[in-house]
């Protein structure tokens, strides 16, 4: 046996050199039980079937909070968008042109025509609003 | 320590597999190493049922990280030290070392036409038992697994002259055990 630290004061390792041998021959004596075997691979199976399943709920988990983030804003846009981008009801546009033409002093078939003229689609809103003002 | 590396080649080799085909491929490190384990283990914990459980943990661990034993330079040892842990684990959380003194939780290979060296073996682990686990464990990395006393100071997490103290003592004891003192050497 390779080692360097001998110690003094000590039987020499000719004196232990049959215990030494004896203690080896013992190696094999204790051997693991038959259900051992089957039981590490089981719960290794089993632990890696867990693993997986969390790294499939994780990533489901991560697309539904991308998903949320972005659906949320851009709802949100598209409500704004929608609100900028819807046309005048019929009565807004009357309620211009009667305005439009008491304003200008012209007939109010002058003034749906600058109702839809002068006022776009966007703007209309804008105007409305200037107009409530 | 060509023996050592040479094991820890084959060791490797497995974590290696493992690594490429999961853990279906533990078969293979549980075929090269469970007998040594299982051995080293019970010194420790002075019962089978628990030995059985700290290789179980460990080598469960392995398979879920088989980098573990790839990343080091000498896998076999590491797993040595592992199983160790995982049994020193097991032994804190018992409030009282559950053995059997007769050997009777141990389980044996029994040869039928062997049956003198059987009475030795169980002779060998009866007296093994009665020594500190500090002790045997020593004896058992020394003898069993052949390692050198630097080895076995980097598995136990002790300097190799106290390794190598306990190694000694451990085998005076022994010897006073069996009556097979044969003198002191002084100097």
């Amino acid at each position: 046996m390779d080692d360097s630290f001998e110690s003094d004061c000590f039987e020499s390792d000719d004196a232990f050199a049959d215990l030494e041998q004896a203690i080896f021959s013992a190696r094999n004596f204790v051997v693991p039980s038959d259900d051992l075997r089957p039981n590490v691979m089981e719960e290794a199976k089993e632990n890696s079937l867990q693993r997986l399943g969390f790294r499939r709920l994780g990533i489901l988990v991560m697309a539904c909070l991308l998903v949320w983030l972005i659906a949320i804003p851009t709802a949100r846009a598209l409500s704004v968008m929608r609100s900028q981008m819807s046309a005048p009801s019929t009565k807004q546009v009357e309620q211009v042109a009667e305005e439009l033409s008491t304003q200008n002093r012209y007939g109010p078939n002058w003034g749906l025509v600058d109702a839809f003229e002068k006022t776009p689609l966007r703007a209309s809103s804008v105007r409305l609003q200037v107009i409530d003002d | 320590m060509e023996r050592v590396e040479s094991f820890s080649r084959q060791v490797r080799e497995c974590a290696d597999r493992m690594s490429e085909s999961g853990a279906s491929a533990l078969a293979g490190l549980y075929d090269l190493t469970a007998n040594r384990l299982i051995r080293f283990a019970v010194t420790i914990t002075r019962n089978q049922h628990d030995a059985e459980d700290a290789l179980q943990t460990a080598l469960v661990r392995v398979a879920a990280d088989p980098d573990l034993l790839r990343a080091v330079k000498y896998p076999w040892p590491y797993l040595l030290r592992m199983v160790r842990n995982e049994a020193l684990l097991i032994m804190r959380h018992r409030k009282k070392a559950s053995t059997a003194s007769d050997l009777s939780d141990l389980i044996t290979r029994h040869a039928v036409d062997e049956v003198e060296q059987e009475e030795t073996h169980r002779a060998i682990w009866a007296a093994l038992r009665r020594l500190p686990s500090q002790q045997s464990e020593v004896v058992v990395l020394k003898i069993w697994e052949e390692l050198t006393f630097a080895e076995i100071a980097q598995i136990l997490d002790a300097s190799p002259s106290t390794v190598a103290s306990r190694y000694r003592y451990a085998l005076a004891k022994l010897s006073d055990h069996f009556g097979q003192r044969k003198g002191v050497t002084c100097g």
